[in-house]
């Protein structure tokens, strides 16, 4: 979930039609408008969760941050989906429900099932009904992707804009004979903790 | 206790780059602080390493170093027709001012050239993130006079590459690996050691600097302070990279400065080198730093807070302080690396007092931890629009001027232990009070890591003291 509290705004005279914004941004809120040859970028303000990456890649100084006089809340509740859905999706992720997936918007492992459960069937989608992937980027590409993937199988990311990579391999991924060439790295021991640690979950959950 | 002996004025830090990502250079700074003493750190441990450098203009002593260290390296396998890439890392730049790195890098061109006569060596500059930062850099440090137009930014959302690697296909970037041969240009400031706890701090830019964002994703997100390092590891022992790599070099480190150049041919005998040194000298300053009681901390400096030096001590050795993360007896329960790492949140600080850092990086835990007194309106504007801490201002309060703010944080903190996090190496900018702290900590602290923890941390990695001796 993220506090959306600015908006970006294109400045079509220094705009210069580059398609770099629109490469870069998350939601798919920018569109370049007109003939290839003459297209502007063009922004869907509702669509802006504020990551200002089409700020950071623009050279042209055409695009603005505006205030915006009531800030939105860009967030999917759990409590909106089966509870039930919600856990096997997670599980079928391989992600624990409460870990978190994007540090700077705060969003959980589960509040993207959720957002997936909900519709949500590519990034941009995920992005923009969660608030992931509009900050660092160091945690959320994997997560999005396994949680994506694991409810609508291989994504079509051809309407996509930004690119991206299918690396998704988590700790349990690591086969035992590269686990156990690197001693030093504990990577079986660590293994065997998730094991036990996803066990002692789904006990607790069955208990309930 | 009295500090007769160690009341030396402030060191001055080095200068603060214009950035993008940063506010302006700020003219106050920690140093101006009044009443703030600098603390040497031979002073608290007479052993630290010596540097050769200690951050002047003048770096003629890391040109000898480096020309020296590479003279037995073998750059046979560089023909004069191929290409190579000499890859940096944006951090290297925030050590001592950055010019020990920019002139390791030139000298390895340098040498490369001359010894090999080819003339395609390129400077791949990899930022952390922003699009602008690569070219920031390259203007800062004229590394493009310094490679003859030959360089090159990247950053992790550039192109990537696949790579085979023992835990499948991994991406790095195409701009690192598209030349004949790379080498691997790195620095053994220790850094983050709570998410990679000295292992194998060597190829840890393999799996990061070098990477695409998705197999950064893959450490931050799924593995843990140890288990991480596999990552990099991976990507360095594919068959890839080893195919590419022509050689490695690094600036060794102590807390004083800069101790030498160090080149190899083979990536695990410079590891393990780096990993003694990391271990020997920062260990009693780490041990010293988990033994602080309480403080107020100002981070004032041009790279993200975590980053900043005090004494060559990056400001999140105290943030996670909580824990002797060299100790590899320690488990980290195959918790991923944000879990893991929250066990050793630093108690010792009492407030923070925020004058200049860069933005990008999330460090909302900060407000939530402590009282964070932003020092000047500039510094408030980048927090208010940065996109990976949209809630940092909800909880940050804003002073007038830098002297208000850490009044306040005094105020606020109830302790006057005051420590700059200002980029210095050498020596820390502290308080009085504060470097009485320090100098009555130092002692047992030496004995501890002398006695006890050194031979251990040493051990548990294979590393025979004897021979490091």
């Amino acid at each position: 979930m993220k506090n959306v509290k600015q908006v970006i705004e294109i400045v079509d005279e220094n705009c210069t039609g580059c398609y770099r914004c629109e490469r870069a941004c998350p939601t798919g809120a920018i569109a370049m408008v007109g003939a290839r040859k003459e297209a502007l970028a063009v922004v869907t303000p509702r669509a802006c969760i504020a990551c200002f990456r089409c700020i950071d890649v623009c050279d042209d100084d055409a695009i603005d941050i505006a205030e915006l006089d009531e800030p939105h809340m860009v967030r999917t509740s759990t409590k909106t989906v089966d509870p039930q859905a919600l856990t096997e999706l997670c599980e079928k992720a391989g992600l624990p429900p409460n870990q978190v997936a994007c540090l700077c918007s705060s969003t959980k492992v589960k509040e993207l099932a959720a957002a997936v459960l909900s519709g949500a069937s590519t990034f941009e989608e995920l992005a923009l009904a969660t608030g992931a992937a509009s900050g660092c980027l160091l945690y959320c590409s994997v997560p999005m992707r396994r949680v994506l993937v694991a409810h609508v199988g291989e994504i079509d990311d051809k309407s996509s804009h930004v690119r991206r990579y299918d690396t998704d391999k988590v700790l349990l991924d690591i086969p035992e004979d590269a686990a156990d060439a690197y001693p030093l790295f504990a990577l079986r021991q660590e293994q065997d903790a998730v094991r036990r640690r996803h066990e002692a979950r789904k006990a607790r959950e069955a208990a309930l | 206790m009295t500090i007769t002996g160690s009341i030396h004025p402030p060191v001055e830090p080095p200068e603060v780059m214009l950035t993008a990502y940063g506010p302006a250079p700020q003219t106050a700074r920690g140093r101006d602080i009044p009443g703030l003493v600098s603390l040497p750190v031979h002073e608290l441990f007479p052993d630290i390493p010596r540097a050769i450098y200690h951050g002047a203009a003048d770096t003629d002593p890391v040109r000898a170093a480096a020309i020296r260290v590479l003279s037995s390296v073998d750059m046979s396998m560089i023909k004069p027709t191929d290409t190579v890439n000499v890859l940096c890392s944006e951090h290297g730049f925030g050590m001592l001012g950055g010019h020990a790195y920019a002139q390791m890098l030139e000298t390895i061109k340098d040498e490369i050239e001359r010894r090999t006569g080819c003339l395609k060596v390129r400077l791949v500059v990899i930022a952390w993130l922003g699009a602008k930062e690569p070219g920031e850099l390259i203007e800062y440090y004229e590394l493009d006079r310094r490679f003859d137009g030959k360089v090159r930014g990247a950053t992790p959302m550039d192109q990537g590459i696949p790579i085979e690697t023992a835990m499948g296909t991994l991406y790095g970037l195409r701009k690192v690996y598209d030349g004949d041969w790379i080498v691997h240009a790195h620095y053994d400031d220790p850094r983050e050691i709570y998410v990679h706890r000295a292992i194998d701090r060597i190829t840890k830019p393999f799996g990061m600097s070098y990477a695409r964002m998705e197999t950064r994703s893959l450490f931050h997100i799924t593995m843990g302070p140890r288990s991480g390092n596999f990552i990099g590891r991976a990507i360095a022992d594919s068959e890839f990279v080893r195919s590419k790599l022509a050689f490695s070099t690094t600036l060794v480190t102590s807390p004083d400065g800069i101790l030498a150049v160090d080149a190899d041919n083979d990536l695990n005998a410079i590891g393990t080198r780096m990993t003694a040194n990391i271990l020997s000298s920062y260990g009693k300053m780490l041990t010293l730093f988990r033994r602080i009681t309480d403080c107020v901390a100002v981070i004032d400096g041009g790279k993200w807070p975590y980053y900043v030096h005090a004494g060559g001590m990056i400001f999140g050795h105290l943030f996670y302080n909580g824990v002797d993360w060299f100790d590899l007896d320690r488990d980290d329960e195959g918790k991923p690396v944000e879990r893991a790492i929250a066990v050793g949140l630093s108690k010792s600080i009492k407030a923070v007092v925020l004058n200049q850092a860069l933005i990008g990086l999330n460090f909302t835990s900060l407000t939530v931890l402590y009282p964070t007194i932003i020092a000047n309106e500039q510094m408030a504007a980048m927090m208010r629009h940065d996109f990976s801490n949209p809630s940092f201002m909800d909880r940050a309060d804003v002073a007038a001027n830098l002297f208000e703010a850490v009044e306040t944080a005094v105020e606020r903190g109830g302790t006057d232990k005051i420590i700059v996090f200002d980029g210095s190496y050498g020596s820390l900018n502290v308080s009085p009070t504060m470097a009485e702290h320090l100098l009555e900590l130092a002692p047992e602290c030496a004995r501890e890591v002398d006695d006890e923890l050194l031979p251990k941390w040493l051990k548990q990695r294979g590393i025979d003291p004897p021979a490091l001796r």
